[in-house]
């Protein structure tokens, strides 16, 4: 145990500081004076069509390779994991690091490109193709299901990571619980149609398609799109409350990770329980559970009084579905702030276990002992990216809201009204964050 | 609410948009001077291990870039004193004071260890110099 605690602490090594007051403030003055801009911007701004699609490129003749490198890749994770004798594998930074947060970047910025890598999905119609592919699925999908089995799997992710006490870094019990959930994804599949599960049930598939919104590039049938920036997000059209959930647990989850090391939650520990050594899984998923609430509550708070002041046909709930997605710049711009540092100096050490992925004794290509270590980075520079990030997804996420009341309202001032208690709302969420980075760390 | 910004002109926007950036530039050097002091050259660190633990129990060491790092250790079993990130070591034996001097040259949060009891003793925060 206490190996593997030490393994934990070296896995999650960042060097990250806590911002430094001075900085805290000039991010929050810059939320607000940002929001301002924006909002004298809309008073002139004219109603814009939603989506606009620029010329498509074909990238089909790719989507064999992606499904390839899937495949293998997920395999050779699992063997990995599987093979290693250390505490430490292939297995664990691919999967934590490169597929959970490197992935995540590179689909918020180039699209969804999850829907061709997905080796479930391929696996799956590579079992179609050789038993006989189903006419019609065995059981229909409860459409009041939505997207909550892929929420249900998200909050088990997070359990994984933060809470199982260290379960998530054992390398073949994280193979395990991988092949345990490709047999659930495909006998789902199956069951449901694969149309279906891949759309509303598979973790991933839901996950990396609700980040792809922010981006402008659109991958869909083969061919890749550009669209006006933040166009995916404000269309106005209202989402499942499901996927309301899935952002604000994003969210939630992100800020959750840095305050349970914050010397603040070590206090809050010790007066609730009397001793830190007292929390337990229990204990934090209740904190996590009351700051997903939170944040739904004060979400819901402010589309309230936006149903009040604004002249509209929309209920709350509908308005609340409507402009759920524009809380997603926000949750992707502090999950980069939170996580860039530690995709950045431990994501290249994935080329070393590359070299010998199965703790061999190989050293393919001298990558095994090559150092790819980037060492500490300029706590600095960090800083001002993590305030950049955070303050540039307000940015984001404001620009998003007001467009949406833009395609719903009519009048300009209308529309600038409507955002009153929604920008109140973005400000705060931004605040909020940056101030979770400026707590200091228990030792 | 007759102000001027409700009058149609894209201009106003644009006027806006760079005074804003212009008050906000201002605000962050403001910020940032008014909040950077020369530190003193040297910072020495006494510290005590008993039991594979420090006597004193501190949250974090704090330093700054650019200074020089004294650190004299004393500990009551033979170990290894380590800070990583700068990978820089110690010998210590036991009941004898042992120095480990290097330049603050890195920022960021280091952990600190005792390396045979394979406890981490605090961590060394070195902050940037802004």
């Amino acid at each position: 145990m206490e190996l593997l605690l030490h393994f934990a602490h070296a896995f999650g090594q960042t060097y990250t500081l806590p911002i430094p007051l001075w900085l805290f403030l000039f991010g929050a003055a810059a939320s607000i004076v940002v929001s301002f801009v924006i909002i004298s911007w809309f008073v002139d701004a004219k109603p814009r069509k939603a989506v606009s699609y620029s010329v498509a490129a074909p990238i089909g003749w790719l989507m064999p390779l992606a499904k390839v490198l899937g495949v293998a890749g997920f395999w050779l994770m699992i063997f990995s994991g599987l093979l290693s004798v250390g505490s430490f594998s292939l297995i664990i930074i691919s999967f934590w690091i490169i597929l959970l947060i490197g992935l995540t970047y590179v689909v918020a910025l180039f699209g969804d490109v999850w829907q061709y890598i997905n080796p479930f999905r391929t696996m799956f119609e590579g079992l179609e193709r050789v038993l006989s592919p189903q006419k019609k699925p065995l059981l229909r999908y409860p459409m009041r299901w939505s997207y909550y089995p892929a929420l249900v799997c998200y909050v088990g992710l997070i359990w994984l990571e933060l809470l199982s006490g260290g379960l998530g870094i054992i390398p073949d019990a994280l193979a395990y619980i991988l092949l345990a959930y490709g047999a659930v994804t495909i006998v789902a599949a199956w069951a449901f149609g694969k149309d279906i599960w891949f759309r509303y049930g598979e973790f991933f598939s839901v996950f990396y398609a609700v980040v792809a919104r922010v981006s402008s590039v659109v991958i869909e049938h083969g061919n890749v799109y550009l669209r006006r920036p933040f166009a995916g997000i404000s269309s106005g059209e209202a989402v499942r409350f499901s996927v309301l959930l899935i952002v604000l647990f994003m969210l939630a989850s992100t800020g959750y990770d840095t305050l349970r090391e914050t010397r603040l939650f070590r206090s809050i520990a010790e007066a609730v329980l009397g001793s830190v050594l007292q929390v337990n899984g229990i204990y934090e998923l209740t904190c996590l559970g009351v700051l997903t609430t939170g944040l739904l509550a004060l979400y819901l708070g402010s589309v309230a009084v936006m149903r009040r002041i604004t002249p509209t046909k929309y209920s709350t709930f509908e308005l609340a579905k409507r402009f759920a997605l524009t809380l997603l710049p926000i949750a992707v711009g502090y999950h980069m702030a939170h996580y860039f540092p530690l995709l950045f100096t431990n994501g290249p050490l994935v080329l070393n276990y590359l070299g010998d992925p199965f703790q061999f004794g190989w050293n393919i290509a001298g990558l095994a002992d090559a150092d790819f270590s980037p060492g500490p980075f300029d706590a600095a520079k960090v800083w001002y990216a993590q305030v950049g990030l955070i303050v540039g997804g307000h940015i984001a996420a404001l620009y998003a809201s007001h467009r949406t009341a833009a395609q719903l309202f009519r009048g300009r001032r209308v529309v600038v009204r409507s955002q009153y208690a929604m920008t109140v709302l973005m400000v705060v969420y931004t605040v909020a964050s940056l101030w979770i980075l400026t707590l200091a760390l228990a030792g | 609410m007759k102000v001027n910004i409700f009058s149609k002109s894209g201009k106003n926007n644009v006027v806006i948009a760079l005074v804003a950036a212009v008050l906000l530039i201002g605000l962050f050097v403001v910020l940032r001077s008014a909040n950077s002091e020369a530190p003193a050259a040297v910072r020495e660190f006494n510290l005590q291990i008993q039991n594979g633990k420090l006597t004193d129990d501190i949250d974090a060491l704090a330093a700054y870039e650019g200074q020089t790092l004294i650190f004299n250790v004393t500990s009551d079993s033979d170990d290894e004193f380590h800070i990583h990130g700068y990978d820089v070591k110690a010998e210590l034996e036991a009941g004898k004071a042992s120095q480990l001097e290097f330049k603050a040259d890195k920022t960021g949060r280091f952990e600190v260890e005792a390396h045979k009891a394979g406890q981490q003793l605090t961590v060394l925060e070195v902050k940037p110099n802004p």
